[in-house]
């Protein structure tokens, strides 16, 4: 709750406290007793609000009791002087306890029982006598300590307690005992509930007294009688909190009073009480959580007496009234907010706070059209002394109902106390705190424009009380946000506001940002007068006191005056100006000409300046501040050979400006810093006007850029709206002039060192010297990691590391270097190579630069061949599958695809485990030495068996090693490549078959055709065999029969073949049938089948 | 009927205050600028509890009507009572009527509804001028006339 | 209709007169047809108020590209986009597969170079309409077969 300022309509405080049941504790003592003073503490301090609503006050020994009043029997010739007593509240808050409780320390087995009873007796008769005509309560509350009693006592305790009421003449319900032990809180909290509900029923009791006078009043006389009852009602149900029966009574209290005759005389007291009731109605309604209720009633209320104005030379009382109306309902709503009521934007307390910021405005004008006269306090007697019995009445006239006037002198003596007292009255200041209320409510409730509408206000209110630097701190920060969402006309009207403080406080620094700002084309001044202002920022430039602004308080002008005199020839002398934070005369656009330099290029700026406001304005310099990576530099402009720059109203300037990089920055990056304009007209004040530029400061657009290209806008100068600002630039190395020239004999094979000659021209103008050149490979997408797989040397053959580096020392103008490198890849991919070639030179301006040029050469690489294989068996019939001890013939193909002839130095098969040679040793290749071409195909064949069936088919029969080199490098080391040659699969035999039998024979002549067969496996197979005879042959032999092999040893056929015909002939063959296990009767068939010859040549005899 | 007209732009810059009455002093355009640069308050909260809500599926209902452009009464003052309407481009219109004049304080919501789709049609082809670029103030007098005489229409 | 053909037309013009400037002034033959860009910008951005007058608050970007495809398409080229496809992240591709400015002379890839100058407009528009709507974006086009025509929407998150 923000504390509001005080004055005649402020709420008494026992209006806004919230009343708490009164209990009154006797018998404490808390100075010397240390017991006492821990009870007293647990009951009164810390008060959590969970705890029941009462309050505790402690009763001395001297405490009286108020004087009850004699009970009026009839009210018949009673006519009340007023409404609301205003000591009524304050007797029942703090004087007359709902409960006196009577604290008395006394163990129920003292050995000095009699006479303690009698002692505490006696202090309840006293009590009792202290409290005669109020219906107060009493309890007694015996302190004891915590110890428990013996288990004999226990009945003593029963029994004494029963005679201690007795003697004390209470209800056994009113006595309690408190143990005073560890638990002492928890005990406290139990006595307390109790005492509240003696409490309440002593409210309660009070509510019946006052209704039993209702019968006895009557509307005409009594009037007043029915608002005091009712609010006495309301207020006992309070005190009772019975919130909804207490809301009930005053309502009707507030009814009742609008009921009653209004004069000029009484109006005062009457809005005064209905402010209170109104008060506690909304009070209660938020307390039952009824918002909108509450919200309801105080419009309806302002509704009722907002016309009520009362008599007009005192018509500031009224406008005061609803003012404090307003803002008590704002706090209570703001309170509400506290304890957990949700608010929202269009429904919060800073709507009241503003409401009574507006009608203590409105109190203010009252005052000013009413209290003109009231120059002087009115002399003594002074009519505001004397003592007011009810709230509301005049001090001038007490308890008076009468109509008019009983003292018509005294009665104006009273007003122009009145009127003497608000004219003197800092409306202002409770303006200001109204609005900063309401403020903090507007930031809470999302509204930030609204609540710098409300920080005008109050910077305005700091203006009226001549408060001018305060208004203008207000108004500078307020002026910002005007400016960024561009309400030029609010922006205005806040920035005159503020060029009048700044005269009136004579403030040189914000004079001059505010009056540079005021030129702006987006700003209007009074009376168009720009010409004034721009008259007034040379003035101070020139060490002359400015102009006053139109409109100043003529109170204020020539302090103002004095100030400046103090002021002007003073610091600050340089007033520098941010005016990428103001909108202003002057417009600044800075472009690089090229997004990026080469370090010995000249770099150019251009300074677009656009003065918007019609003058010609002298600076007397500008400059310009680039960044670089390593330091800052300034430029000066220069604007026909002087750097004093003249600029034009409405027109549109461009500077260039140029210069030379420094070779520090480069592959850094350069930015147009800030540009400053300096205003100095040699009398030691300068004014410097500064366009910081930042870089990440992102201006958002407004305006999209391409629309701006087709605007057949009014303006003449839209171009320059059109200019997009180029502040950064980048610095590359500046090209070096050298050459190179690339030769060598691509594509290159893979597997081979591959030659290639450089030859590195300068064409410089002069020598280059420490010339380094680092070769390295190039990473492409088909080509990620070339290092990993490509090799480059100086030296055919041998390996070096990469980079290779290496210095070439001084190479003279227009002469050559020429090196020959070598790569090595086993990818066919292309390879690029980057030659860097680094080298100093000298240069009139800038000696020893350093220069960097890289070249990159791709190098196709391609296989030199590829390679096949077949498989044949001996008689050169390809197969598909071999069988153990089984000799077959691998053949691998060479299809040579170099574009180069190559030589074929030779050739070997390294077979795999399960592959032996055929002959058990290596055998020499058929293709060594052998001269190739593109396209050529060179077939070697390698005989070959198995060795064993490995678990796995063998995924290649071996390495095929080919050693080869180029045809035209006679000198050069051959080149072995390697290719794996592909897998066959194997078989297992029982048996092995061996078949003899002449290619050729002579027609009519017998030849023997030798048959043996090994066995392979551990066990004898027994086969039975069948000749499949032909015409073309006879034979001589069993025809059919049935042999055992025997293991691992063999069996020998021989039959004896005669041909019949000649040609191509199909001689006998030998069938198997697998006797016994037939599983292997498949493969028995396949190895006879491959075995028998098909054809044997049958040539004419010989005659 | 109205009293007062507003377009406001993306930026929150005012495009178009228009007002009638005979008092065209300085402090009649000062309130009305107060009154409409305070409403952007209340239309940023119900464009945020709009953006909010969507995120809540419950209540279509409630949802549709936050989709509709118009968005009704802002709020009232004791003179005045404020309209909003924000279009699709975020071009934001703000209608005031004064709650004293027996034309403005009976007024229907559905008159004002649709005196904002009218102006909003006024403000589309306005920016259509080739004269006129978008974002910047509104500165044809046809627009100006013809928003007057919105204003005046069913007064 | 007849008339529609007017606009066609005068679109055509637009283009060999943007061509014929660029080449005046530049003397080089790289083709700029920003300027073109910039006609469709303007055109976009001054319609997008008009078309979304009747339509109610789009709920987010994917909403605002679906009217693109439909009330916007429509009213400019007579025709809805025939599909539009998205990554979620602030790509759209609206596929028009019959191409209003080249529908009329090119069935295939006879003139396929071509092509990039009768798009320059429809970017543009596309971009237009989407700045006013307060979405800024890149838009570009792809032909491979026409009278088929992708546009990309690239949506710039600041």
């Amino acid at each position: 709750m923000t504390a509001q300022p005080s004055d005649s309509t402020e709420f008494p405080p026992e209006i806004t406290l919230k009343p708490l049941a009164l209990i009154g504790l006797s018998g404490l003592d808390t100075i010397n007793n240390a017991i006492h003073k821990t009870i007293w503490d647990a009951f009164s301090n810390n008060r959590r609000l969970d705890r029941a609503s009462v309050q505790f006050k402690l009763l001395h020994n001297t405490f009286e009791f108020p004087v009850i009043k004699p009970k009026r029997n009839s009210y018949e010739w009673y006519i009340p002087k007023g409404i609301l007593k205003k000591n009524w509240i304050p007797k029942r808050v703090s004087l007359i306890p709902a409960v006196v409780v009577i604290f008395y320390d006394m163990e129920w087995n003292d050995p000095q029982w009699n006479e303690k009873i009698i002692e505490c007796a006696s202090r309840v008769q006293s009590i009792r006598a202290a409290v005669e005509g109020h219906a107060t309560r009493v309890a007694v509350v015996v302190v004891q300590s915590g110890l428990s009693p013996p288990p004999s006592e226990y009945m003593l305790g029963a029994e004494r307690a029963q005679v201690l009421c007795s003697a004390c003449e209470i209800q056994s319900k009113s006595l309690f005992v408190l143990p005073h032990s560890d638990h002492l809180m928890g005990y406290i909290v139990r006595l307390e509930n109790a005492f509240y509900d003696i409490a309440q029923n002593y409210y309660h009791h009070e509510t019946k007294n006052i209704k039993q006078h209702r019968d006895h009043l009557n509307k005409t006389t009594h009037q007043y009688l029915f608002v005091r009852h009712q609010f006495k009602l309301g207020f006992l149900n309070e005190l009772k909190q019975d919130l909804s029966t207490a809301h009930k009574h005053y309502m009707h209290a507030y009814n009742n009073l609008l009921e009653t005759r209004q004069v000029d005389t009484n109006i005062h007291e009457i809005r005064t009480v209905a402010g209170y009731i109104n008060y506690k109605l909304c009070k209660l309604l938020f307390a039952l959580n009824l918002a909108r209720d509450a919200i309801a009633q105080l419009k309806s209320h302002i509704e009722r007496y907002k016309n009520r104005i009362g008599p007009t030379e005192l018509l500031f009382e009224h406008y005061a009234w609803i003012a404090r109306q307003y803002s008590a309902f704002g706090e209570l709503f703001d309170e509400a907010i506290g304890l957990g009521l949700p608010a929202i934007q269009s429904q919060h307390p800073g709507f009241y706070y503003q409401h009574a910021a507006q009608f203590t405005v409105k109190r203010r004008q009252a005052m000013r059209s009413v209290c003109c006269e009231a120059l002087q306090y009115p002399p003594p007697p002074d009519p505001m002394e004397g003592i007011v019995e009810f709230y509301g009445q005049r001090p001038w006239r007490p308890g008076r109902l009468s109509a008019d006037p009983h003292d018509p002198q005294k009665e104006q003596a009273a007003v122009l106390a009145l009127q003497y007292n608000e004219r003197v009255f800092n409306h202002s200041g409770m303006i200001i705190s109204f609005l900063s209320s309401a403020i903090t409510q507007f930031k809470t409730f999302h509204s930030p424009r609204m609540r710098k509408q409300l920080v005008v206000e109050m910077a305005n209110e700091y203006y009226y009380c001549a408060d001018y630097g305060k208004a203008l701190t207000l108004l500078t920060h307020m002026l910002w946000d005007y400016r960024r969402e561009k309400w030029w006309f609010l922006a205005s009207h806040v920035l005159n506001r503020a060029l009048q403080c700044a005269y009136l406080s004579a403030k040189i620094q914000d004079y001059i940002q505010l009056s540079i700002e005021a030129l702006s084309r987006h700003i209007q001044v009074p009376n168009n007068d720009k010409d004034r202002i721009f008259r007034n920022v040379m003035s101070v430039l020139n060490l002359n006191i400015p102009a006053p602004e139109p409109d100043l308080p003529a109170s204020s002008q020539s302090r103002a005056l004095e100030l400046w005199q103090m002021a002007i020839e003073k610091e600050p002398m340089t007033v520098i100006i941010d005016m990428m934070n103001i909108s202003s005369f002057l417009e600044v656009k800075t472009k690089f000409t090229q997004v990026k330099y080469r370090m010995d290029d000249t770099i150019e700026v251009e300074l677009f300046v656009r003065l918007t406001y019609n003058t010609t304005l002298q600076a007397k310099a500008v400059t310009l501040t680039i960044a670089t990576n390593t330091e800052t530099i300034e430029i000066p402009i220069v604007d026909n050979e002087t750097s004093i720059v003249k600029l034009e109203g409405d027109k549109v300037k461009r500077f260039s400006c140029q210069f030379k990089s420094n070779p520090h920055d480069i592959g850094s990056n350069l930015s147009i810093k800030n540009v400053s304009f300096i205003l100095d007209n040699e009398r030691r004040r300068k004014v410097i006007m500064n366009f910081k530029i930042e870089e990440n400061k992102s201006i958002e657009p407004t305006i999209h850029p391409e629309l701006l290209h087709f605007i057949l806008s009014p303006k003449s100068d839209y171009e320059y709206d059109c200019i997009v600002p180029m502040n950064t630039t980048s610095i590359t190395s500046r090209e070096c002039r050298l050459s190179i020239e690339i030769e060598n004999a691509v594509p290159a094979l893979q597997g081979e060192w591959f030659p290639t000659t450089f030859k590195v021209i300068n064409n410089e103008d002069s020598l280059v010297y420490d010339m380094t050149i680092a070769l390295s490979l190039l990473s492409s997408p088909d080509n990620p990691n070339p290092e990993t797989v490509t090799e480059l040397s100086f030296k055919h053959g041998e390996p070096q590391p990469q980079p290779l580096k290496f210095q070439v020392g001084n190479v003279d103008k227009a002469s050559t270097y020429s090196n020959t490198f070598f790569l090595k890849t086993n990818r066919t991919a292309t390879a690029t190579v980057q030659l860097r070639v680094t080298y100093n030179i000298d240069f009139q301006e800038t000696p020893k630069l350093q220069c960097v040029k890289d070249f990159t050469t791709k190098i196709t690489v391609i296989k030199p061949f590829e390679v096949s294989t077949k498989f044949v068996e001996l008689s050169f019939m390809p197969i598909t599958k071999c069988f153990v001890d089984d000799p077959f013939i691998v053949m691998p193909e060479i299809k040579i695809l170099s574009p180069w002839d190559l030589l074929i130095l030779d050739t070997e098969l390294e077979t795999v485990d399960c592959f032996g040679y055929g002959d058990h040793k290596k055998p020499t290749s058929c293709i060594s030495n052998l001269q190739v071409a593109e396209k050529n195909i060179a077939s070697d064949a390698i005989s070959v068996q198995a060795k064993y069936k490995p678990k796995d088919p063998p995924t290649r029969v071996g390495l095929y090693n080919i050693m080869w080199r180029r045809k035209s490098n006679t000198c050069g080391h051959c080149v072995m490549s390697t290719t794996a040659l592909s897998g066959i699969a194997i078989e297992e035999c029982p048996i092995s078959i061996e078949v003899n039998y002449p290619e050729v024979v002579e027609l009519m002549t017998s030849v023997p055709l030798k048959c043996r067969l090994t066995g392979r496996t551990d066990v004898p197979i027994r086969l039975s065999l069948t000749v499949e005879g032909t015409d073309t042959y006879i034979f001589s032999g069993y025809k059919k029969f049935s042999v055992t092999v025997p293991p691992k040893d063999k069996f020998e056929l021989c039959y004896n073949i005669l041909p019949l015909v000649t040609g191509n002939t199909i001689p006998p063959r030998l069938k198997a049938t697998v006797l016994g296990d037939n599983t292997r009767q498949e493969v028995i068939t396949e190895i006879f089948e491959k075995n028998f010859p098909r054809n044997i040549f049958v040539m004419p005899k010989y005659k | 009927m109205a009293v007062c007209v507003a377009v406001i732009g993306k930026d929150n810059s005012p495009l178009y205050i228009g007002g009638i009455g005979n008092d065209t002093s300085t402090d009649n355009e000062l309130s009305r600028q107060w009154l409409v640069h305070t409403a952007l308050d209340a239309l940023e909260e119900r464009l945020s509890t709009t953006n909010t809500s969507n995120t809540n599926s419950s209540a279509n209902t409630a949802r549709t009507d936050l989709r509709d452009l118009y968005l009704g009464l802002l709020y009232s003052t004791d003179t005045h009572k404020i309209y909003g309407y924000v279009t699709n481009t975020r071009i934001k219109l703000v209608l005031v009527t004064s709650s004293t004049s027996p034309s403005g304080s009976n007024i229907r919501d559905a008159e004002v509804r649709t005196a904002l789709r009218r102006l909003h049609a006024l403000y589309a082809d306005a920016i259509c001028n080739p004269f006129h670029l978008p974002g910047d103030q509104i500165t044809s007098q046809k627009f100006d006339k013809q928003v007057k005489s919105l204003m005046l229409n069913n007064v | 209709m007849a008339d529609d053909i007017v606009f066609d037309l005068l679109h055509s013009e637009i283009i060999n007169y943007a061509l014929e400037q660029t080449k005046t002034t530049n003397g080089s033959k790289e083709v700029d047809l920003s300027v073109v860009e910039y006609i469709g910008f303007a055109a976009g951005y001054k319609i997008m108020e008009r078309l979304t007058r009747e339509w109610p608050r789009f709920k987010d970007e994917l909403d605002t590209m679906k009217f693109i495809c439909t009330d916007f398409w429509t009213c400019i080229y007579k025709k809805q986009i025939d599909n539009l496809r998205t990554n979620h992240q602030g790509v759209y591709v609206l596929q028009d597969n019959a191409f209003r400015f080249l529908t009329n002379f090119s069935n295939g890839h006879q003139y396929l170079e071509y092509a990039p100058r009768y798009v320059a407009y429809t970017c543009g528009l596309i971009r237009g309409g989407l700045a006013n709507l307060c979405i800024n974006s890149i838009v570009t086009a792809e032909v491979q077969s026409m009278p088929s025509c992708k546009f990309h929407i690239h949506v710039q998150r600041t």
